[in-house]
Formats: structure tokens, sequence, C-alpha cells
């Protein structure tokens, strides 16, 4: 009960901020101006996130969602008046951290969505196959979770930006570096390789994003409120 | 039901080496209004994070309504309301959507907001962008975001800085009238002359120490009473006092030295008979701040 109250309160706290027109927005423009040739890409191009998306614009967009969102709280002084309420901080953390899940969840499906439209519209050739869009995508997401984990800890711990956007963007061109080489240690680029080789990649990003989660969660219950 | 509303038992905070708050022993009493005073840095703001659970104590425990905070922190929190220092607020909310926020983190319904709007004297400006509020709304908005759920204890960390005088008189009011309703209050402030008006209990905490707390009337007792005296011309005169009264001293070509009532006549006497003119002479009860000030240690 506790949670969902946390919950409905961020998105009380998202009303009148760009977090939601980004979250919707993006990904609409993205599956509209990233529109194949039906000459060039059938149905197994246009199952999975378009790569576009996993390698940059969803990296990029976790980051600014995330210190977007913690950014209400610092700039506002809002963490003092929101941990003296009767309610765990735990439960603050896990709203917060529901919150940024859920939005980039919805960002997924509106990819999903334009992704298959515009499929349709085209009469993409080869077999079209809404289980397996939903796996491809909703795996791509679970991929993404130590992402979001990191950008929900570092923005709820620091109270500027640096650190949680110098994590961020170090993180993605260290993963880009790496992509070829050692892939397992590319946590930014997950999302783009676990359509592929979902047994490798999807079981390393459920553990990241639990050990990252479980880190965010001891270093806020901690944290001094100054 | 414990008589003591806040009670810290040997609460200590350090950052390194640096002791911001020294085994502090405060008591709160039901129903009054404790002026927490200190220079600024002198632990204040400190001591009430610790109270509120915001920061963690290094030593020592805190207890409110009788209970310990570090085991009943929930149950605890939902008979307290704050403002800690600065006003706090969501700037892209109205001031209705940032009480209606903290009404779904204590869950409590929505028909509570107008009540402590019209505390507050907001109701007007319910619907208006925070980041357009002035800095008295936002002050008032963070005192009704403080009392909504009608807590028990309301803990108001230098509620008036930064206000002008008109605001400062609002919010001195405000508080004034609180207790008659209920209310428990801990305001602190460094504003001495601020407390004055409104505690019934003061505390006094100075580089990490609480030096004094007690009922605010009983310490004004503890001061002396002062002798004024403007007269002229001042050589003669203070060579004349300064004989009779060795514990006169001269400030701002002023004579002070402590007496009572009974010694005004007999000192005009002197001064007469001597042919020193007199252009003033009164009697200064010794104020907070005068007291406040023996009380703290000199700077060196």
């Amino acid at each position: 009960m506790q949670l969902l109250r946390a919950y409905s309160a961020e998105w009380l706290r998202a009303k009148r901020t760009p977090l939601l027109f980004l979250a919707l927005g993006v990904p609409l423009i993205i599956s509209i101006f990233s529109t194949p040739s039906p000459k060039h890409v059938n149905w197994d191009f246009l199952s999975n996130p378009s790569p576009g998306w996993t390698f940059f614009i969803l990296p990029i967009g976790i980051v600014i969602l995330g210190l977007l969102s913690a950014q209400l709280y610092s700039s506002n002084h809002m963490w003092k008046s929101t941990l003296i309420q009767p309610i765990s901080r735990s439960t603050i953390y896990f709203a917060h951290l529901l919150f940024l899940c859920s939005i980039v969840l919805l960002g997924f499906i509106v990819l999903m969505i334009g992704q298959i439209i515009i499929g349709k519209i085209l009469g993409l050739k080869g077999s079209f196959s809404f289980f397996r869009v939903i796996s491809s995508f909703f795996l791509s997401y679970l991929a993404s979770l130590p992402m979001i984990a990191l950008q929900v800890w570092l923005g709820m711990r620091y109270k500027g930006i640096t650190v949680p956007l110098t994590a961020g963007l170090g993180g993605w061109i260290f993963s880009t570096a790496l992509s070829n080489q050692l892939p397992s240690f590319a946590m930014w680029h997950y999302p783009l390789f676990v359509t592929s080789q979902p047994a490798i990649f999807l079981p390393i990003s459920l553990g990241l994003a639990f050990i990252l989660i479980l880190v965010g969660l001891i270093s806020f219950i901690r944290m001094d409120v100054h | 039901m414990s008589d003591l509303v806040i009670e810290t038992k040997n609460l200590t905070r350090c950052y390194g080496e640096f002791v911001a708050v020294q085994s502090m022993n405060m008591q709160v009493l039901r129903g009054s209004i404790y002026g927490f005073l200190g220079e600024n840095g002198a632990g204040k703001t400190t001591a009430i994070r610790m109270i509120l659970g915001l920061i963690h104590a290094t030593n020592g425990e805190v207890y409110l309504f009788g209970q310990s905070l570090k085991k009943n922190r929930h149950a605890l929190l939902r008979h307290v309301g704050a403002l800690v220092e600065t006003p706090s607020a969501f700037g892209h909310l109205s001031g209705k959507d940032n009480l209606k926020y903290i009404c779904k983190l204590r869950n409590i319904p929505y028909n509570q907001i107008d009540e402590v709007l019209d505390i507050v004297d907001l109701a007007y400006a319910k619907d208006k962008l925070v980041r357009k509020y002035s800095l008295g709304m936002r002050q008032r908005l963070s005192i009704a975001m403080a009392l909504l759920g009608q807590p028990q204890l309301l803990i108001l960390d230098e509620p008036t800085n930064g206000l002008d005088p008109s605001g400062i008189r609002e919010i001195r009011d405000l508080i004034k009238s609180l207790p008659a309703k209920g209310y428990t209050i801990l305001v602190s402030s460094h504003l001495l002359s601020e407390v004055e008006q409104i505690a019934s209990h003061v505390g006094i905490i100075h580089a990490g120490q609480l030096l004094y707390q007690g009922e605010i009337e009983n310490f004004t007792k503890r001061g002396q009473t002062m002798i004024h005296i403007k007269c002229s011309p001042i050589t003669k005169a203070m060579q004349l006092l300064e004989e009779n009264y060795p514990q006169v001293y001269l400030e701002n070509g002023l004579f002070q030295m402590p007496g009572s009532e009974e010694q005004i006549d007999e000192i005009a006497r002197l001064l007469v008979y001597n042919q020193i003119s007199i252009h003033g002479i009164y009697l200064q009860q010794s104020n907070l701040e005068s007291l406040f000030l023996d009380v703290i240690p000199k700077k060196q």
C-alpha cells in the first residue's frame, strides 16, 4: 500500500515536466523517422527494437530521464520534505525506481507499436509474429534495467548532475569501446546484444540490475540528507 | 503518555574531527513553544535533522512522545510536521499539487488541504505555480505542508529566514496561534527577538553544546536589572559614580550599573548635589539578547 502511494506521488510529481514528453515523444519520433525502405528490410528487422534506439537513444535517454527525475527532488530541496514523512526510505527508493522503469517501459511500448504500425503500412515481407515482437522488445527492456538502476542510485545519492551524467555518458563511451572485444562488460549495450544472445545477456543484465538496486538501496538508506 | 514530546539523550554528531552536536540532552514539553537559539553554525540544524532522522547520530538517541525514533520511526513521524531550513516545494507544481504530494505520502485525505491553506492564508494562491511564489509564500506553503495530518509536534527550523518584516510578523503570529490548537512547537532561530516574543521555553546551543534550557521566564529572571544614566559633564560624573558605585561603566555615552528601582532616587540626588545635569535615568530589565550573550562563551 505504501509503495502504491509513493508510486502515485511520483506520477503527481512528474506533472508539467518534460519527462513524459521525452519518454513517449522520442520513441514515437524514432519510429516515424527511422522508417526503413521495404526493399531492404523485412519483419525480421522490425521485430527487434531499432538499433538506433538500443545503441544510442535508450542509454542516453535513461541518463536524461534519470537526471531530470532526480533533479526535481534536489533542486527543489524536496528530499528532506519527502524523507520526514511517515514512509520508509526503501519505499521512496523503490517508488522512484519503479517510476523510472515505468516511463522507460512506456517508451519501449510506444516504439514497438510504432514499428508494428509502420511494418504493416509498408507491407513488409517475412512472417510477422506478435509474440516474437513482444518478447524481443521485452528482452531489450529487461537488459536496460542495470542502466536504470545505476541512474536511480546515482541520481538519488548525489545532489548535482556531474556524477550521474559522467557515469552515464562515460559508461556508454566505455561500452562502445568494449562492445566488440568484451561485450559482456558493455552494460550500456546489453539491450542491443540481448535479442541475439538472450541466454548470455539476460542473466547478466538481471544479475547486474539486482546488485545495482541493492547497492543503491543501501546507499540511499544510509544517506544523510543535508 | 509522556509529557516530553522530544527528548534527546547524549545526542552527538561528528564530521571527522569536528563535533557538530555534542552530548545534547534536549527536553521539549507538551504544549510548549521551545525556542532553540544559537548563532549560525551552532548546531541547531544538525540537531533538528537528527531529531527528524534525516541524518544519523554518531552517538545518543532521540525519543519522540516517549518512544525511540530508531525503533518506531514511521509511527512517530505520523505525529510530526516539519520545515527544515529552506522552504521546499516542487516549483513546477501548484501549491495545491505540492500539498497533494504530501497527502499521498502521509496517506491523508485531500480535504485537509483547504484547511491548512486557510491557516497559512494561502488559499488565494493554491493554483498558482510555486516558482511564481514569493519567498514568504513558499515559507507559508512549507508550513502548510508541515501542518498536514494535524501533527502534534511541529518542528520549524529558521521559519523566518529571508523574510521581510511583514512576512516575519505573519509567521510569528501564525506560530503564536498554534499551541491553542494543540500543537507543541520547536522553533529554531538565530533571531533572539523573535524567540523572545513567541517562546515559552528556550534552549541555547553554542558550538554544538546545549548550554541552557528551561522556561524563558526563569531564564530572563537570571539577568540583572541595570540602571542607565545619561548625564554631563561625563568626566566629572564618571569620577563621582566610580567612587560610589565601583561596578559602573560607560558605554556609548551612557553610564550603566547593576541596581534596583530604589537606588534611582539616591543616584539622582548624588548627581544633582554635585551639579551634574541629568538628561535621562531609567531601569533596564535584562533581555534575552544580553542573557544569551552572557551564556555563550566570549569569542577569542
